[in-house]
């Protein structure tokens, strides 16, 4: 989801928009965080406060994040008490003021959603440069969108990212870098080809993304070799035409990938986290 | 007769919470909400309106134990129960304070698409301390300067919608157009608060514009109605005040070069229902002996900017001392404060009064007596339908939808079906005519 946060306003709007949506989907929730598109945003909306300066936006999308995690936590699991009997709806001893007060933003909360379903929905940022700008996201980056082009460009990115994060005192193995492919599929590689080379015609594709144009076997060997030379912990499936290859991937891949016990054969679990083996997150707050 | 439910989590009586019926570990779940929408729409409902607000109940910087929350984020519940429900009306709150007019534009316009038309939008100001300091401020935004950047802020969501002309979008397989730059113009505004330049990244949706909703019963609220507003959820829980109300907004209108005869208002509803009159009257007493005192207390005090904490509780409600404290009470207070006078109402029954129904008009009877009093209502100019308010989720609500909606059907005052899909139809509003039409 998009969320336009203007100002120094705003970050309450991101925190609780998301709390609302993991309540509602029992737990399911992510929220991809981005400069992507920043700037044409700004021009759009004008605000002459929004940082044009990559690095000082990087900043305040990094504060951003931090705002909303402690407005997750505001609430304690126990907060939320809803005790019919003694009619007590909340312990104020356990839904905690923020009283952030920082370079971009100042808010004081609690929030007014009550601890999400996943103590924090998952936070995923799409890659970004190495150097300050990763190590700055690698604070909170818990999945990680890249775009790598090659096995081995993945797995520098992926130990990159890895090294941030344990400089954060965080868990490296726990970060979950995954890699972005378009797949173009279809029955045999000649007809993929031919479908790519159409598709091309009606527009100019721009290239950033890499894509693979085979059959179903050859996607998913493609998947496995990366899997299996440690390029990354998964994949962000881009299908060319949705309807057309959503539906291979789905029936033709995925049978193949669970052949190869690459992926579940049914979930184990309720939330995002649990789908993606992240802990749930524990209040800051909980004694 | 327009009908609407308000959802809440628990209920709208500040207790209701605590009834047998209600599981109140689900109240912020998927079911709750789509459970209330459904049922709205088995009762043909013109819409289901959320509300909002910006920061929790709270007293000296802690969380009130006994009502700590209002609702979560009214267009995530909507969007989630759009796909649940085909014809009802889905209205959410989001203020025009704290909120960037682009993103508004954008969020209403989404849910417009997805509903196939249905979306409304409250238009609210927020006047409340705790709020400004969840978003970098120290205290609210003083009232002219708050409907100013509302004017404003609506000014640029129409702008924004209107940006799009109907056709815009070719989608054509064969010369691979997609959009129709020339039915595209950009907005390029600079006002007082905002400068927004571009066009918005959504094509028109079904509505236009999402029905125009307000709330506010102060004069700078009744004017920014006359301005703006299609339908008025109204706080008046007396019928000769809502007849005056009804009346100063449609006399203002023209002044805007607004037709007063599309304009709808629905005051807020409370009923607690029972199969006879003194059922009801024994439902009312349970709900009320459920109420903690200090939540009454609390709202009370929150109301009127002043603390009431150290006042006795069984003691007359201190309107002198409130009045010499010299806030700008809204007319909701105004009217407690006379009827604690004439009435002479202590503390903790102007708490409950307040606590039960947040201010909007409540009623205790059966089904048959309450159409009575809806009639009455409608046939005195006093309102267009109501925004029913159930004491608790869910059973109120059904009770409702199978007990009183039936009679106003039989009466001849309420649909039997839906006659369209768009909460414009639904109302009787016009679509309004954008760039091109």
């Amino acid at each position: 989801m998009r969320l336009l946060v203007g100002g120094r306003g705003g970050t309450l709007h991101v925190a609780r928009v998301f709390a609302t949506l993991d309540h509602l989907a029992g737990g399911r929730t992510g929220w991809i965080a981005g400069l992507e598109g920043r700037s044409e945003l700004a021009d759009r909306v004008q605000r002459p406060d929004l940082p044009t300066d990559e690095k000082e936006a990087a900043l305040r999308l990094a504060e951003l994040i931090d705002v909303a995690r402690q407005l997750w936590d505001s609430w304690e699991d126990r907060g939320f008490v809803v005790d019919q009997s003694t009619g007590t709806f909340a312990d104020p001893e356990r839904v905690h003021p923020i009283d952030h007060a920082g370079r971009f933003f100042t808010v004081r909360g609690p929030l007014n959603v009550p601890r999400p379903v996943q103590g924090q929905p998952v936070i995923l940022y799409r890659d970004v440069p190495a150097g300050d700008a990763r190590q700055g996201a690698a604070a909170s980056a818990e999945v990680v969108l890249a775009q790598p082009a090659t096995i081995a460009e993945a797995k520098a990115g992926r130990a990159d990212w890895r090294a941030h994060a344990a400089r954060h005192g965080r868990d490296a193995e726990g970060l979950r870098y995954v890699t972005r492919t378009i797949a173009i599929l279809a029955e045999t590689e000649a007809a993929a080809v031919r479908r790519a080379a159409e598709l091309d015609a009606l527009a100019t594709p721009d290239g950033a993304v890499p894509r693979l144009v085979g059959t179903p076997g050859q996607f998913a060997a493609h998947l496995a070799e990366w899997h299996a030379a440690g390029a990354c912990d998964g994949f962000d499936i881009l299908p060319a035409v949705l309807p057309i290859d959503l539906g291979l991937l789905v029936d033709a891949v995925v049978p193949l990938l669970r052949q190869r016990r690459l992926v579940r054969a049914d979930y184990d679990s309720t939330t995002l986290r649990g789908h993606l083996g992240l802990q749930r997150a524990q209040s800051r707050f909980a004694a | 007769m327009h009908l609407g439910v308000f959802t809440y989590p628990g209920g709208h009586h500040i207790a209701g919470w605590r009834h047998d019926s209600v599981q109140p570990q689900d109240i912020l779940g998927y079911d709750y909400y789509r459970r209330t929408a459904q049922a709205a729409e088995r009762g043909k409902f013109d819409l289901v309106f959320v509300g909002d607000m910006l920061a929790a109940r709270e007293k000296d910087g802690r969380v009130i134990a006994q009502g700590a929350l209002n609702n979560i984020d009214s267009i995530s519940i909507l969007s989630a129960v759009a796909g649940a429900t085909e014809r009802v009306g889905l209205v959410a709150t989001l203020s025009t304070t704290y909120n960037e007019p682009f993103a508004i534009a954008q969020r209403f316009a989404s849910l417009d698409h997805l509903s196939g038309g249905r979306a409304g939008w409250n238009v609210i100001t927020t006047a409340n301390d705790d709020a400004a300091l969840n978003f970098s401020r120290k205290s609210h935004m003083e009232k002219t300067m708050r409907y100013q950047r509302a004017r404003e802020f609506v000014d640029i969501c129409k702008g924004l919608w209107d940006g799009w002309e109907d056709g815009a979008v070719t989608a054509d397989h064969m010369s691979g157009t997609f959009v129709d730059s020339s039915k595209v113009r950009e907005l390029d505004h600079k006002g007082q608060f905002f400068a927004v330049k571009g066009a918005l990244d959504l094509p028109r949706s079904p509505q236009g514009w999402p029905v125009m909703v307000q709330a506010g019963g102060s004069p700078a609220g009744l004017e920014f109605a006359a301005m703006v507003a299609e339908l008025i959820f109204a706080a008046q829980s007396n019928r000769q005040e809502a007849i005056k109300f009804r009346a100063a907004v449609k006399q203002r209108m023209p002044g805007h070069g607004r037709d007063p005869a599309i304009l709808k208002v629905l005051p807020g509803l409370l009923p607690i229902l029972g199969s006879t009159e003194q059922e009801a009257l024994e439902k009312e007493t349970m709900l009320n002996e459920l109420l903690h005192p200090a939540v009454g207390i609390w709202m009370l005090s929150e109301q009127m900017r002043f603390r009431l904490y150290d006042y006795p509780q069984d003691g007359p409600l201190p309107t002198a001392d409130i009045r010499a404290g010299g806030s700008a009470f809204t007319p909701r207070v105004v009217h407690l404060m006379e009827r604690a006078d004439r009435e002479g109402l202590s503390v903790r029954d102007c708490g409950i009064l307040v606590a039960a129904s947040r201010s909007h008009g409540s009623f205790v009877g059966t089904p048959e007596q309450l159409v009575d009093h809806m009639t009455l209502w409608l046939d005195e100019g006093a309102c267009d339908g109501f925004n029913v308010m159930p004491a608790y989720f869910h059973d109120e609500m059904d009770l409702f939808v199978d007990q009183v909606v039936p009679i106003l059907q039989r009466r001849g005052l309420f649909r039997r079906d839906y006659e369209g899909t768009t909460l414009r139809h639904h109302l009787g509003l016009p679509i309004p005519c954008g760039s091109g039409r």
